[in-house]
């Protein structure tokens, strides 16, 4: 999808800092468009957005509740943003002023989701490899980043080169490759 | 406490009392533990630094007790719990008898700086302090009398677990083989001639001016020092020593070729800890006191760096060459590891000193990669920032080793081509 | 809990001072304080708080030291003008930026009085 097209999706929009468009399942950032002054990273930003709404979807099913398009409000200091499911193949993340008015901010966001539904694309999920969607979390929430495969490596005897490839993992690699993770992250199992 | 410390001044070797002592950060202890787990697997991993710090607490304990004239087993209790929180490791209060006890922790460093920097990122499953369980089973045998390396204890609530305390169970276990000794006079025969290196008319006036300030600093109510952005340690030096040591040894045994990303990790243990301590150190008011303002050129944040090193007690490092944005060589007649090392196992099969080649990596990404003149905060995005595009601009070997019979221990740093600019 | 601090770090202005968190201090105990009115001589504060109450300690010359009796301590730099405020760990840590922009403006007074 063409820059410009997110942009005039959002172009009459007041108070809007930037759009990030999400292609979930594998949470990659598909469009975005960031207001000039701003100095963010999109590709960052917007994996994130995809997995705070697939773990939304996971505690609502926990409680047993279910959402067809589930939409999340976050107010921070200097942000207010509207984190909303398209379709299943999107999340889209609407970031405005703060300042905004909360019943503006989401009559805006029912209208340019309108908008988006009529001019995204429907998507094939590709299926990719779980070891490189585990080594994609791991690197997203691991403290120290830069050392987290070494210490995988180091846990699970897979050699580091190895690793750097995820794709050619082994079906026992994998398995060990993705308990080492849970260990470093303290969680019981990957959502992914 | 200030009593205590002392120095080998020709080697820039620190005493506490009558051990081998450096100061480290929390970012060091935490990670070094980290990976000595990573290595090792929790169980063996905190065994052995359980092992490490029950061996190398017990000559501090019973030195400094002997010292003090402390006789009675509630006068030598006492003096453990100061000498721990007067070295930042927190509040410890032990309560033993020979058949065993507890020991209450509060603050303890290992557990309250991980919850500080890692608490809100990721649930831990492993209790932190296994420092403290050491420490505080040395503590039980010198104040008891009872016979050494047998008193066990083990961690069984932590703060970084969410336990509202770090609590120890303290009972008398088998007795653990004898290590070889590495004491004063051990490292003493370990010693060659010392040496200087370039500039030492800039660098010796800022290590003595670092010691002199640091000399009084103890562990403040909650037995933490927090100075520099960072918790800080009077540790022993060979806690860290046989940890680093035998898991390398260990891992060679079992999984050779799993050896070189746990050198990898070691090294960036000593990245870590040099970034963000002397970093800190060189933003700090002391600092700007002492060498004024901050300029944004390389050669001063060398020099700086190497003054720090040797106020630290890591040892005399010198600069031997420096390029600025090409190449930086350290070299030292010894450092805190190679002493260890040598005397506890005899001549290296190659150069091993692990904190220093981390730690000459990051003198070289401090002098080069931060912006002084605008004021860094040098944060954990700051430092991971420092990893992002590819791979480091710097790169460091290690090319002699006085652990290996060579004359000098040397550490070459030098432009990465293959990197990013 | 206190909440998180921001990426771009913490800034309290006051009426006569302002306050920054200091490098990579996570536990919002050690600030950089600037007098919006500095005095021309730094190291004239010292005894303008020992007036106030403040007791000095002589450790290094190039670090002026001060603390307040609560236990805060202030540290000045006579040869730059730059001020360090440390507060006090007993503080809470969701109340310690406003400590430390309440004895930054203290300084300020204790300035211009002196």
């Amino acid at each position: 999808m063409a820059q410009s097209s997110v942009k005039e999706a959002v172009n009459d929009v007041p108070g809007l800092r930037a759009v990030f468009v999400t292609a979930m399942p594998d949470c990659l950032l598909y469009d975005s468009w960031i207001r000039p002054e701003e100095s963010w990273a999109a590709e960052e930003a917007a994996s994130y957005f995809g997995d705070l709404v697939r773990a939304n979807r996971e505690g609502l099913r926990a409680l047993k509740s279910w959402s067809a398009e589930m939409q999340v409000t976050i107010e921070s200091a200097d942000l207010l943003m509207i984190v909303r499911e398209l379709r299943g193949d999107f999340v889209v993340t609407l970031a405005f002023q703060r300042d905004a008015p909360l019943g503006m901010v989401r009559l805006h966001a029912k209208r340019v989701m309108e908008r988006l539904d009529q001019l995204l694309p429907t998507l094939e999920a590709q299926e990719r490899p779980r070891a490189v969607k585990i080594t994609e979390f791991l690197e997203k929430y691991a403290p120290d980043p830069h050392a987290a495969l070494h210490r995988v490596a180091l846990r699970t005897g897979i050699p580091l080169g190895t690793l750097r490839k995820p794709e050619t993992l082994e079906s026992s690699q994998v398995a060990l490759l993705e308990s080492s993770v849970c260990d470093i992250l303290g969680l019981e199992s990957l959502s992914l | 406490m200030s009593s205590l410390r002392r120095y080998l001044p020709e080697h820039d070797l620190m005493y506490f009392g009558p051990s081998p002592a450096v100061y480290h950060c929390h970012h060091f202890n935490l990670f070094l533990d980290q990976t000595i787990d990573d290595a090792l697997g929790f169980e063996a991993g905190s065994r052995l630094r359980f092992l490490a710090a029950r061996e190398f607490a017990t000559p501090l304990l019973a030195g400094v007790a002997e010292q003090s004239k402390a006789t009675t087993p509630a006068e030598k209790l006492e003096l453990a719990s100061k000498l721990f929180a007067g070295m930042g490791h927190g509040r410890l209060q032990i309560s033993a008898d020979a058949r065993g006890g507890e020991a209450k922790g509060s603050f303890l460093h290992y557990g309250y700086s991980w919850s500080q920097k890692y608490g809100h990122v990721v649930k831990r499953r492993h209790p932190a302090d296994a420092f403290g369980a050491g420490f505080a089973a040395a503590a039980t045998e010198v104040a008891l009398g009872t016979p050494q390396d047998t008193m066990t204890a083990t961690e069984v609530g932590c703060v970084a677990l969410k336990a509202p305390h770090c609590t120890f169970s303290l009972k008398p276990g088998e007795r653990a083989p004898r290590e070889p000794p590495v004491g004063e006079s051990e490292v003493g025969q370990q010693l060659i001639p010392t040496f200087n290196g370039l500039y030492e008319e800039v660098i010796q006036p800022i290590t003595k001016g670092l010691r002199d300030f640091t000399a009084p600093v103890q562990g403040d109510e909650r037995g933490l020092v927090q100075a520099f952005g960072v918790y800080v340690t009077l540790h022993l030096a060979g806690y860290y020593n046989r940890i680093s040591y035998e898991a390398v040894q260990q891992v060679e045994r079992k999984a050779p070729h799993s050896l070189g990303v746990l050198e990898d990790l070691l090294r960036e243990s000593g990245h870590v800890c040099v970034f963000n301590t002397f970093g800190g150190i060189i933003l700090s008011p002391e600092w700007e006191g002492m060498v004024g303002p901050l300029t944004g050129e390389a050669l001063p944040i060398v020099t700086g760096c190497i003054a720090i090193a040797r106020a630290l007690g890591f040892g005399r490092w010198t600069v031997a060459e420096f390029e600025p944005g090409k190449r930086l060589v350290v070299r030292a007649p010894c450092s805190y590891e190679s002493v260890f090392y040598q005397a506890r196992y005899g001549k290296a099969a190659r150069p091993n000193e692990y904190f220093l080649q981390g730690a000459c990596l990051a003198i070289a990404q401090l002098a080069h990669r931060v912006e002084w003149k605008n004021k860094p905060v040098l944060n954990a995005d700051y430092y991971n920032a420092l990893f992002r595009g590819g791979p480091l601009p710097w790169k460091v070997e290690q090319t002699k080793s006085t652990a290996c019979g060579h004359p000098v221990t040397e550490v070459v740093v030098t432009r990465n081509e293959a990197a990013r600019a | 809990m206190p909440e998180p601090i921001p990426p771009g770090g913490l800034v309290l202005e006051g009426e006569r001072a302002r306050v920054e968190l200091e490098n990579s201090c996570f536990e919002r105990i050690n600030w950089r304080c600037t007098l919006r009115s500095p005095p021309r001589e730094p190291a004239s504060l010292v005894p303008a708080l020992v007036s106030r109450g403040y007791t000095e300690l002589k450790r290094v010359p190039y670090v002026l030291e001060v603390f307040h009796p609560d236990g805060h301590r202030v540290a000045i730099v006579p040869a730059t003008g730059r001020i360090q405020l440390r507060v006090a760990v007993q503080v809470p840590e969701e109340l310690r930026a406003q400590t430390a922009l309440r004895l930054a403006e203290e300084l300020a007074q204790a300035a211009e009085a002196g």
